[in-house]
């Protein structure tokens, strides 16, 4: 088991074009479960095949373990990889894809048998090692790839958005065996996915990334309570947070958040923070669990808006309520049993201590 | 996805669209098979039926037609046998006409008299015989007899008969009339056994060459002093007296009898023996012992030598006889043999005597008889009848047992082609991947134009290359290629100590390939001396073919299409350069491998004219050279049945690589 170190690594294709990923600097603990997310191009998949070895690093260094690998080619790595279209070799049995690499490495054949027979244990899969993989279903291949990377017994697991290709129910079901296995093996695990819920639900740490930048690296909750950019603050949760344009202005020593349609009190709290980025265009951002929902009533408030519903999705557990103020829209969760008729004013009382508010290069200002 | 969407396919407009696609299909089919029927029928024809352009051999339905190609094998396909036979002119063929029925009487006598009579093997000509450009039955026969008689040892064969023969192939039927006589040119040994297979042969296969027909056809071209013969009657037995109205009619017969007529066919007066007696001993003025010397024999006085009325009865003296026929007297104009004493004693004449004595057939029943020629003829016509299935099974598979066995005979000729396809075979599939794997797997610089340059060999035939080809061949740099290929290895293995980039080590090390190899090995060998010949080798059958532009090309794009994933499985799985190729990409890439291998299968097995330029020597040859020699003396209905045969290996491979084939691209990473 060994921990991995990405310092400074960039990924150039040519010139002139930007680079896939720049200067990126990344710290993964020995044993950790690490999840690279973002939207496609973002390089993620770039970064993970540079810790593969399977693309060459432009610059910069990565180390596994205490060994700097930027020129090791990727079987002398020590790592496995489990691709998103599983990569197994069709003219092969399961149980020889599994064997398959340690009969490279001349691994004497009895012990090939009872590696491969326990991690087909550990997967479930011992009845359909003498099937060929076009004989299985998407979540049986998915189950092969992972138990090629363990019989190798490396030190560093690479998944490659592993469940992308499978329907949703088999998705979830392979999230929780992931994590499992991590739990019982407490290897290193790398994993790339665009599904920021897999991210949420897997991840012991998240680093997003986006452009081939990492913005922001930490555990899931710090990452959905304390986005420390816009774009994280968007990507995370869903239905995603909401924002509102406006400017922040200080009257009688009470900061304020104004938009074109309503005017809403800040925490008091907030008021040392807010003072510099006075009058500036700057975007709040509210998740919709932050925002409560009420009939309209008589007494104005500095404290909450009105809107107007706009649609209404019932989830069962809760329901999602989008509105509009103006021209701006938002969603709001309200509880299970809510009605209300689309057209509905209603009053929204944000809990604005939750709230998070964005400069306008998208950096967090709170 | 489907052209036609099967959403509205019952639509009638849909319909209409299967339905002409269905027809344009069957068309197609139908423009395939065609030619491939006349192919067929065309190989179990023979020249009495070429001409016949028909999908089917018109001899399996029309008895005529049969008839037809049963003359034509009969009389050893040569028109004046049949004309001499028949006593009628045959132009072709195709234009035999069928002869009449003769009298029961006349048929019986006929078939008794050949049946009973030693004088029907004597004077008869085997039919079915003719091996010049076909192989017919009694040909095939004989040679197989010859063949049992010896064992299969074609050695002994040869040591045996002094025949020069390299191969059973050449063992065929000797010609059994040359020019006046039965053949006595013929090595004895081949003789006696022609003889004995002759004794063993059905009575319907021999034929008879009549002096009627004969004359007929001399008529034609009397020589200017005896003038024109318009008028003349058929052939009479004795010479005509001198009187005779129109006088040239003994001058005639007599010259027909002194330089044309068959010997067998003469018989001479018993009174001729005084004078023949006489003009023997003339003839050998040192005595007998030089005549006995001459025909080996023991005669003590001149007396002792018989005087033969006809050849058959003392034929080692036939050199004498034809001499005393046409020996002029030594003070005049007359003949020593006086033309009184000639008679023509052929088939006809022999049946006649033949039916008179042991038939005991009168003056009045004799009277109507047909001529001996028309019985010929009809029974020939009531032979192919009552024999009909077997011909026609004979004639349709003759060509082929024709080429059957002239394949067997050059065995080599198989195992020749046999080791030239599995190592074109072998190679292509080495090659011609490994090529392709590198243009596939490594982003050189200049790929596409590497591409172009395999497309570009395409656009020429494969005929520009042969010249240059066999002259490479001819004379090949094996050891400066060699020392390229070494100094290649070495340099880039020293190099690979030294730090550089990849690309310029490979560069550095070409360089230095080229130079040991196009100037240093040269100088040190000298000029002239740094070439071998591959020709008659195999290595130069298969070496000018090896690799395949088009072959690259396609599998370039197959190899292009297999998931980048499984070879960066396979480097994380540790495998190297080699188990990718082989153990992922060539195990992946069978059905495009079968489409490569039946190519260079094809592509060798019928490769003929570069493996006749390459290999001279006979042993080397192809299967496909020596059906070209077959061909070239055969008749086109042979090269026919040859060409069918030849299709067949082909065929069978196709046939069982199909499924490989059409089994189309199976890479199941597929979701």
């Amino acid at each position: 088991m060994a921990g991995v170190v990405l310092t400074d690594v960039s990924k150039f294709y040519a010139e002139g074009i930007p680079p896939a990923v720049d200067k990126v600097n990344l710290e993964i603990k020995d044993g950790e479960f690490a999840v690279l997310v973002g939207p496609s191009g973002c390089g993620k998949s770039t970064t993970l095949r540079m810790i593969a070895g399977l693309e060459e690093i432009s610059d910069g260094t990565i180390r596994i373990g205490d060994r700097i690998v930027n020129s090791v080619p990727p079987k002398d790595r020590d790592v496995a990889m489990v691709f998103q279209n599983y990569a197994l070799y069709p003219h092969m049995t399961v149980y020889d894809n599994m064997a398959f690499g340690l009969k490279l490495k001349r691994v004497p054949k009895n012990e090939i048998k009872a590696r491969v027979m326990e991690a087909a244990e550990i997967l479930g899969i011992t009845e359909y090692l003498q099937r060929r993989p076009r004989e299985l279903s998407g979540g049986q291949r998915q189950r092969v790839a992972v138990g090629r990377a363990i019989v190798r017994n490396p030190k560093v697991f690479l998944f490659d958005e592993p469940l992308s290709n499978l329907d949703a129910k088999m998705r979830t079901q392979m999230r929780a065996e992931i994590k499992r296995l991590h739990h019982r093996i407490n290897a290193t695990m790398i994993y790339v996915t665009h599904d920021q819920t897999e991210a949420m639900t897997m991840g012991d740490r998240i680093i997003v990334m986006s452009q081939g930048h990492v913005l922001q690296s930490a555990d899931p909750m710090t990452l959905y309570r304390h986005p420390n950019n816009r774009f994280t603050a968007g990507f995370i949760g869903t239905p995603p947070m909401n924002f509102l344009e406006g400017t922040v202005s200080v009257n009688n020593g009470m900061p304020f958040f104004t938009c074109p349609e309503f005017k809403l009190a800040l925490p008091d709290e907030w008021l040392k923070t807010v003072r510099d980025v006075v009058g500036k265009p700057m975007t709040l951002g509210i998740r919709p669990e932050d925002i409560a929902v009420a009939p309209v009533q008589d007494s104005p408030s500095k404290l909450c808006f009105e809107g107007s519903a706009e649609l209404i999705e019932p989830l069962g557990a809760e329901t999602l309520l989008h509105a509009t103020v103006g021209n701006a829209r938002f969603i709001a969760r309200a509880g299970a049993g809510f009605r209300c008729a689309v057209g509905e004013r209603l009053r929204f009382t944000p809990d604005l201590t939750q709230a998070h508010l964005f400069a306008e290069d998208g950096h967090g200002v709170l | 996805m489907p052209i036609i969407s099967s959403v509205g396919a019952r639509s009638r407009s849909v319909r209409a669209v299967y339905t002409s696609i269905y027809v344009v299909l069957i068309l197609g089919a139908i423009t395939m098979v065609y030619p491939f029927l006349l192919m067929l029928s065309g190989s179990m024809k023979s020249e009495a039926d070429s001409h016949l352009i028909t999908p089917y051999p018109e001899f399996w339905f029309n008895k005529d037609t049969l008839f037809q190609k049963y003359c034509e094998s009969k009389y050893n396909s040569r028109l004046n046998e049949i004309t001499d036979a028949w006593n009628t002119d045959v132009a072709a063929w195709w234009r035999t006409e069928i002869p009449e029925p003769v009298r029961e009487m006349d048929a019986e006598d006929f078939r008794a008299w050949r049946e009973q009579s030693p004088d029907a093997r004597l004077l008869g000509v085997l039919g079915h015989a003719d091996a010049s450009k076909m192989l017919p039955r009694n040909a095939r026969q004989y040679r197989a007899f010859v063949r049992d008689r010896y064992d299969g040892d074609i050695a002994a064969y040869r040591a045996d008969t002094g025949a020069l023969s390299p191969g059973w192939a050449g063992v065929i039927p000797p010609a059994e009339i040359v020019g006046r006589y039965r053949n006595r040119a013929t090595r004895p040994k081949i003789r006696e056994l022609w003889s004995e297979y002759r004794t063993s042969a059905p009575i319907q296969d021999f034929f008879y060459p009549t002096p009627e027909g004969r004359y007929r056809l001399q008529l034609k071209n009397l020589p200017a002093e005896l003038g024109t013969a318009s008028d003349l009657p058929e052939l009479p037995r004795f010479a005509p007296p001198a009187t005779q109205a129109d006088g040239h009619a003994r001058e005639i017969f007599s010259w027909f009898i002194r330089e044309k007529i068959l010997l067998t066919h003469v018989r001479l007066a018993p009174e001729a023996e005084s004078a023949y007696r006489a003009f023997m001993q003339a003839q050998f003025p040192g005595g007998i012992d030089v005549y006995n010397r001459a025909h080996d024999t023991k005669f003590v006085l001149w007396e002792d030598i018989p005087f033969p009325r006809t050849l058959d009865e003392a034929a080692y003296q036939r050199v004498e006889w034809e001499a005393f026929l046409k020996a002029k007297t030594p003070d005049g104009p007359g003949w020593v043999c006086d033309t009184g004493w000639l008679e023509v004693y052929g088939p006809a004449q022999r049946f006649d005597d033949w039916r008179r004595e042991k038939l005991g057939r009168t003056d009045a029943e004799l009277k109507d008889a047909a001529p001996f020629t028309a019985i010929a003829a009809a029974t020939d016509r009531a032979d192919c009848l009552a024999d009909a299935r077997a011909l026609r099974r004979e004639f349709s598979a003759r060509n082929y047992r024709h080429v059957i066995e002239y394949v067997a005979a050059h065995g080599n000729g198989i195992l020749n082609t046999v080791i030239y396809c599995a190592l074109a075979v072998v190679t292509a599939l080495l090659v011609n991947p490994l090529a392709a794997y590198a243009l596939s797997r490594f982003k050189l610089p200049g790929t596409y134009k590497i591409l172009l340059f395999c497309m570009a060999t395409m656009a020429f035939p494969g005929e520009v290359s042969m010249i240059p080809s066999f002259l490479l061949m001819k004379r090949f740099p094996l050891l400066p290629i060699a020392g390229g290929v070494g100094a290649l290895i070495l340099a880039y293995a020293l190099l690979s100590r030294v730090k550089m980039r990849d690309s310029v080590r490979m560069m550095v090390s070409l360089v230095v390939a080229l130079f040991v190899g196009a100037v240093i090995v040269p100088m040190i060998l000298g000029p002239g001396q740094n070439t071998v010949s591959l020709l008659n080798t195999f290595a130069a059958l298969i070496l000018p073919g090896a690799a395949s532009g088009y072959f690259i090309f396609l599998l370039k794009g197959f190899f292009d299409s297999l998931p980048r994933e499984l070879y960066e499985a396979a480097d994380l799985d540790g495998a190297g350069e080699w188990t990718k190729f082989w153990t992922i990409t060539m195990t992946l890439s069978r059905p495009i491998l079968a489409v490569i291998a039946l190519g260079a299968f094809t592509g060798a097995y019928s490769a003929f004219m570069m493996a006749l330029i390459i290999i001279p020597d006979e042993s080397m040859w192809t299967l496909m050279v020596w059906i070209f020699q077959l061909q070239s003396y055969s008749h086109g209905s042979v090269v026919y049945a040859s060409l069918v045969i030849a299709a067949i290996p082909t065929f069978l491979i196709f046939a069982f690589c199909q499924n490989i084939i059409i089994r189309g691209i199976v890479v199941p990473t597929e979701k």
